[in-house]
This record gives structure tokens, C-alpha cells and sequence, in this order.
């Protein structure tokens, strides 16, 4: 189930099937935010979430599912000193506009393999599968204030990680 | 810092919540209003979008094939 | 038949939601389709035109006004349809709004070092009108830097830093969009010392820059907020 390049990690056709299996799930109508009663068409959260999690424990026990990350994650960015007439206000360049032509699905899984797993997860399950923050408890270990940390976390790290693959691609 | 005058260092705080639509409208204004002032947040709100967009649809992607 | 504004990316494109209006003019556009967690249609009135420079203007037709939706600069409604493109907001109108920021941001900076007993530091300042050539900036940018560093060894902290304020503006003119040098000014504003605690400098400042864009650029008048109700 690896990658054709040999390398371990999560593949992309298992990456494929995980998120297949849960958007089988869920409704058609793109990034899903759920009902105040957290039910939706495609099941419970709950539901979802059990779902993702056996899924994740199958790829863990065929070996496929990657326990280390090719890169750390993205640093924060740089602010001026807090006497500097300009005090929390960005001190770096901006950075490139995207260019989301490059934005394939390749390239986003290449992206997410860079990630640790946890984030990986974070990030499949928030923002892939619609699973609510409050409701990431259900995978992950902490308070809802440190998943939504965590998840704001994750994604600094995957945009920093689309934007290595992009101007790889380029 | 007054209330009218927010700063990237606050607008980074906001954006994860922005872009989940969980801030309250005062404090989405203040988010887009310091975007249209400071080019770097600016590209950093596109960025995240462009970036989210593309997992989502290769999760579409996914799920029918 | 109120007037509402809303600014946009090149190519008619929302700054936000990346939505493309493109092709829409005159057709009116559902809020849900623009960003389905969003809650409708955004544009402002002529008051607040300030706050939301981006390089094109349009003037928009709006439905469903949302009540109590104005009290942050905006309006939001439940549908939208771009009426007309306003030609006079260009790249050579921005350039002038944000050239008469800088002007304004070193009054601002002017009162207060006079404030600070520095006369001249002021007057030359305030004697710099003719920035659209280079190099009045660049010596206008090396006044307030200097006056800065006058203000800060005489332990006037807000007059250096206004003084400041302008020579940023001046070196943020050509890399930035006007809402930088436009934000410059309104710091400014928000920062002079001395004047009515009641009175919101940052507000105030953002009203004259407003003004300056319904006359610069001939628009029609928003009605006040009851009228919309």
C-alpha cells in the first residue's frame, strides 16, 4: 500500500480510500459543518469520528500509516519588538501569492506526509471530513481550546508544506 | 491597543476562526479591515483558503474514485 | 434608492471569499453563493468607503438588508447584484488618495512635535506639498526621521513616533495598496496627544478620507442608516 517510490508513509491511494470511506459518510455538499445537534445525513459525529479512527488503526497495523514527519512544523511568524512603533505587527516579507495551479492532489498529499501524524490527523478530520473542533476530542487527546490550537497549529504547518511542494513544482 | 486598531499579531489569532465563520461580525470587520491594510496577513488569509480548498477537493477527489 | 459601494479585487473578484462577480453585473447574487458561512451580501456605505479600498469600486443593489448589520462599517444583506463600475477609482486616484494621506499624516505628526517645542521640525513638515515627485518624499521621509530622533533624545515619545509614522508612509507608498497609507494616517490621527479625549481621532480621520473619495470620485451619498429601515 506505499507510495510507487518505495518510500513508507501514507499513500495516496490509502489516503484516498480513508477519505473515501468517510466522505461515504457524509453529505455532497463540500466542507461539511455540522448541525447544532451535530447530525447529519451521513451519521453522527461520533459516527465519523469512530470511522476515521478505524481506519486510521488499519493503516497503522498494514504499516502504512507514517509515525514520523520529513519536516518540523512551520515556525511562527516573526512580529517587531514590543517597543517598536510598529509592536505586533508582521516583521517579515510577505510571502508569494499562491499559485494554486499547483495545487493538485498530489501535491496535497505530498504536503500532508510532511506533517507529523497527529496534525495529519487534525487536519484530515477538521478540515477534509467537517468534524467539528469541539469534537476532536473523540481522536485526539486535550481540552477544546487545545484543539483549536493544535488544529490552527496543523494547518500553519500543511500551508507551509503546500507552499515547499508548490515552488518544488515550479 | 484600542479596538480599532488591530495588529497582524492579533489578526493571526482570528483567522483560523474567521475562516470557520466562529468570531463574532465585530471582530470578522476588524480581521478584514486590518487584511486590506497589511499585504503579508493578506496573502497569509489566501494562502490558508487556497490551501484548505485544495484538501477539501482532493478529498472530493478521493471519494469518487 | 439607497447608494451602497463595494470594493473589489482586480478582475471583480471578493477579497474574502475569492468569489468572481465577473460576468454577474446586473444579476443578483444569492449571500449562500458567495460563501455559505458568510452571512450574505457585504458592501458599505459612502461614510465608510475608507475602510475597504481595494482597486476597483463598484456600486451595488442590495436586498435584505440585515438590520443592526451597519454597526461595523458594512452593510450585509441577503442579495446583491453589482450595478456599475466607477471608473474614476484608478490607479491614478489611489495615488492621489494616498499621497494626500501622506500629507496628512505629517500634520498629524507636525502639531504634535510643535506641541513638543519643536517649531521647526514642524514647519518643514508642513511645508512639504508637492509630493508627487520623488524626491520631495524622499526628503520629507529624512525630515520626519530626523525630527524623530530629535523628539525621542528630548524624551517626547509620541511626537518621534508620528514623525515616524510619515516616513514609513512615504517609504510604504510604492510597495503597499492605499489602505496602508490610508491606515498610516488614521494611526496617526488616533495617536496626536492633546486633543478631545471624546473625540476618536482614528474615526474622525477615516470620515475625511471618505469625504475625500465621494468628491474626488462624484458619488452619490449613502442615506443615513434609519432611512434604510
Amino acid at each position: 500500500m506505499s507510495a510507487g517510490d518505495g518510500s513508507a508513509g501514507v499513500s495516496a491511494a490509502s489516503l484516498g480510500r480513508l477519505l473515501a470511506a468517510v466522505l461515504s459518510r457524509r453529505g455532497a455538499d463540500g466542507p461539511a459543518v455540522a448541525a447544532p445537534d451535530h447530525q447529519s445525513a451521513a451519521g453522527t459525529v461520533s459516527e465519523r469520528c469512530a470511522l476515521i479512527s478505524a481506519a486510521v488503526a488499519e493503516l497503522a497495523d498494514r504499516g502504512d500509516l507514517d509515525q514520523s514527519s520529513a519536516d518540523p512544523p512551520a515556525p511562527a511568524a516573526s512580529y517587531f519588538e514590543p517597543d517598536h512603533r510598529w509592536a505586533g505587527w508582521r516583521a517579515d516579507d510577505p510571502p508569494e501569492v499562491p499559485d494554486t495551479a499547483s495545487f493538485g492532489r498530489d501535491a496535497v498529499v505530498r504536503a500532508l506526509r510532511r506533517l507529523p501524524p497527529a496534525m495529519r490527523l487534525a487536519l484530515v478530520a477538521h478540515d477534509a471530513a467537517g468534524i467539528p473542533v469541539e469534537d476532536l476530542h473523540e481522536l485526539l487527546a486535550g481540552t477544546v481550546d487545545q484543539q483549536i490550537a493544535f488544529v490552527d497549529t496543523a494547518r500553519r504547518a500543511y500551508v507551509a508544506a503546500l507552499a515547499a511542494e508548490a515552488a518544488g513544482a515550479s | 491597543m484600542p479596538a480599532t486598531l488591530p495588529d497582524c499579531h492579533t489578526a493571526d489569532r482570528l483567522l483560523g476562526r474567521w475562516y470557520d465563520g466562529q468570531i463574532d461580525p465585530e471582530d470578522a470587520t476588524l480581521y478584514e479591515q486590518h487584511l486590506l491594510q497589511c499585504p503579508p496577513c493578506l496573502v497569509e488569509n489566501q494562502w490558508l483558503r487556497a490551501a484548505l480548498h485544495a484538501l477539501q477537493d482532493a478529498a472530493t477527489e478521493g471519494a469518487s474514485q | 434608492m439607497t447608494a451602497y459601494w463595494k470594493f473589489l479585487l482586480p478582475g471583480a473578484v471578493s477579497p474574502f471569499a475569492g468569489y468572481r462577480w465577473a460576468g454577474a453585473e446586473g444579476a443578483w447574487v444569492d449571500g449562500g453563493a458567495v460563501t455559505p458561512c458568510r452571512t450574505g451580501i457585504h458592501a458599505c456605505r459612502s461614510e465608510d468607503l475608507a475602510y475597504w479600498l481595494l482597486p476597483e469600486l463598484w456600486s451595488i443593489d442590495l436586498d435584505g438588508v440585515h438590520p443592526g448589520s451597519d454597526a461595523d462599517h458594512k452593510v450585509v444583506a441577503r442579495r446583491g447584484r453589482l450595478l456599475d463600475r466607477v471608473g474614476a477609482w484608478s490607479a491614478e486616484t489611489e495615488r492621489e488618495l494616498a499621497i494626500d494621506c501622506i500629507r496628512r499624516t505629517a500634520d498629524h505628526a507636525a502639531a504634535e512635535l510643535r506641541a513638543a517645542g519643536d517649531q521647526a521640525g514642524a514647519e518643514e513638515l508642513e511645508s512639504s506639498r508637492d509630493l508627487g515627485d520623488p524626491d520631495r518624499r524622499t526628503a520629507l521621509a529624512d525630515a520626519g526621521a530626523a525630527a524623530a530622533a530629535r523628539a525621542l533624545a528630548a524624551g517626547h515619545r509620541e511626537a518621534a513616533r508620528l514623525a515616524l509614522y510619515v516616513a514609513d508612509a512615504v517609504e510604504y507608498l510604492d510597495s503597499c495598496p492605499v489602505a496602508t497609507i490610508a491606515y498610516i494616517a488614521a494611526r496617526a490621527a488616533h495617536e496626536r496627544t492633546g486633543l478631545d479625549p471624546d473625540r476618536d481621532g482614528h474615526d474622525a480621520e477615516r470620515d475625511w478620507q471618505s469625504r475625500w473619495l465621494v468628491e474626488r470620485l462624484d458619488l452619490a451619498v449613502s442615506a443615513t442608516r434609519s432611512e434604510d429601515l
